[in-house]
């Protein structure tokens, strides 16, 4: 996780993990991963 | 010697000030190249950008944000593609952990066709999301009361579509638009719909506030000049709407005297 770079966020299980957070973050087997980042739009 | 103009008032969002009143989504052009001049053109201050999931085993190349220059432009996330509010408050909650920043344009869609918004979720996403402290910039139809709903959910600005997104059908309802201005408390922009650069002349000319606006431009065949128009069409349309339009009237009002025109019958001498 803290290999990504800057311009994501991540949810793990429905819950939003803080940035700040990510270094200390240990997954579990069963863990759902949400990963979002930004692309263009209107 | 110049004329003095008096200067416009900025516009005002929540924590955030703007000079110029064209917003410009991101999405559509044919290169990253391109975008990055068309919103430099554009003079725009503000870019709309979409979250999306990380696609799995994605290549390294270029990347989006590389071409976003993010001290010039204030990012403002979307909720597009969102059907239910439980799913644009879950995307505005992604994006403020992103940018780490209170903007969120808000959209909860009705159906794929369409793509009009959704009355129902697209209040009650705002109410929920004001109550965590989101500048919300909420899309809505160009339905009067829906607005009004809107803007005392708590709404940093209402966000009425000119027509359907990305049809460049320009401004359908210009009564409609000018009943949400009249009893706009919140600052109103024209969002979606747009095609050419009248469109958003004819928007600022009645009063709204500002106009976002994506497809117009992407889509145009040369976007760079486009992008130009509808710039120099945004402040067209906000100095006529500041500068007070005449009155219109049924007959015609000559501009230029009606004495002295030659053959016209000599003025009667004093005396004669």
């Amino acid at each position: 996780m803290q290999a990504l770079e800057q311009g994501v966020a991540v949810e793990r299980n429905g819950q939003i993990v803080r940035r700040q957070d990510w270094p200390y973050c240990v997954m579990e087997p069963n863990d759902v991963i949400e990963v979002v980042r930004l692309v263009g739009g209107g | 010697m110049s004329a003095n103009i008096p200067a416009d008032s900025d516009l005002v969002l929540g924590d955030f000030r703007f000079q110029s009143r064209l917003f410009l989504g991101t999405g559509k052009y044919a290169s990253y190249e391109l975008m990055r001049d068309a919103l430099e053109l554009a003079g725009t201050q503000c870019v709309t950008v979409a979250i999306r999931r990380l696609p799995e085993n994605e290549p390294a190349g270029e990347r989006f944000l590389d071409y976003l220059d993010t001290d010039r432009y204030v990012l403002l996330p979307n909720t597009a593609g969102c059907f239910d509010a439980e799913s644009a408050i879950r995307t505005a909650r992604l994006a403020r952990e992103m940018l780490d920043t209170p903007l969120i344009k808000l959209e909860v869609l009705g159906d794929q066709k369409t793509l009009l918004p959704e009355p129902v979720d697209t209040l009650r996403a705002t109410e929920t999301l004001v109550q965590e402290g989101f500048t919300v910039l909420v899309y809505t139809s160009d339905d009067v009361m829906q607005a009004k709903r809107l803007q005392e959910a708590g709404a940093t600005a209402v966000m009425p579509a000119g027509s359907p997104i990305g049809s460049g059908q320009g401004i359908l309802n210009p009564i409609n638009l000018r009943l949400i201005l009249e009893q706009a408390t919140v600052p109103i922009l024209v969002d979606a719909g747009v095609g050419q650069a009248s469109d958003v002349s004819i928007a600022m000319e009645l009063g709204a506030d500002g106009v976002l606006l994506n497809t117009a431009v992407a889509a145009a065949d040369n976007p760079l000049r486009m992008a130009r128009a509808v710039s120099l069409a945004c402040q067209a349309g906000r100095d006529s709407f500041l500068a007070g339009r005449m009155a219109k009237r049924l007959y015609a009002s000559a501009s230029s005297p009606q004495t002295g025109v030659l053959g016209s019958p000599q003025p009667v001498e004093a005396g004669a």
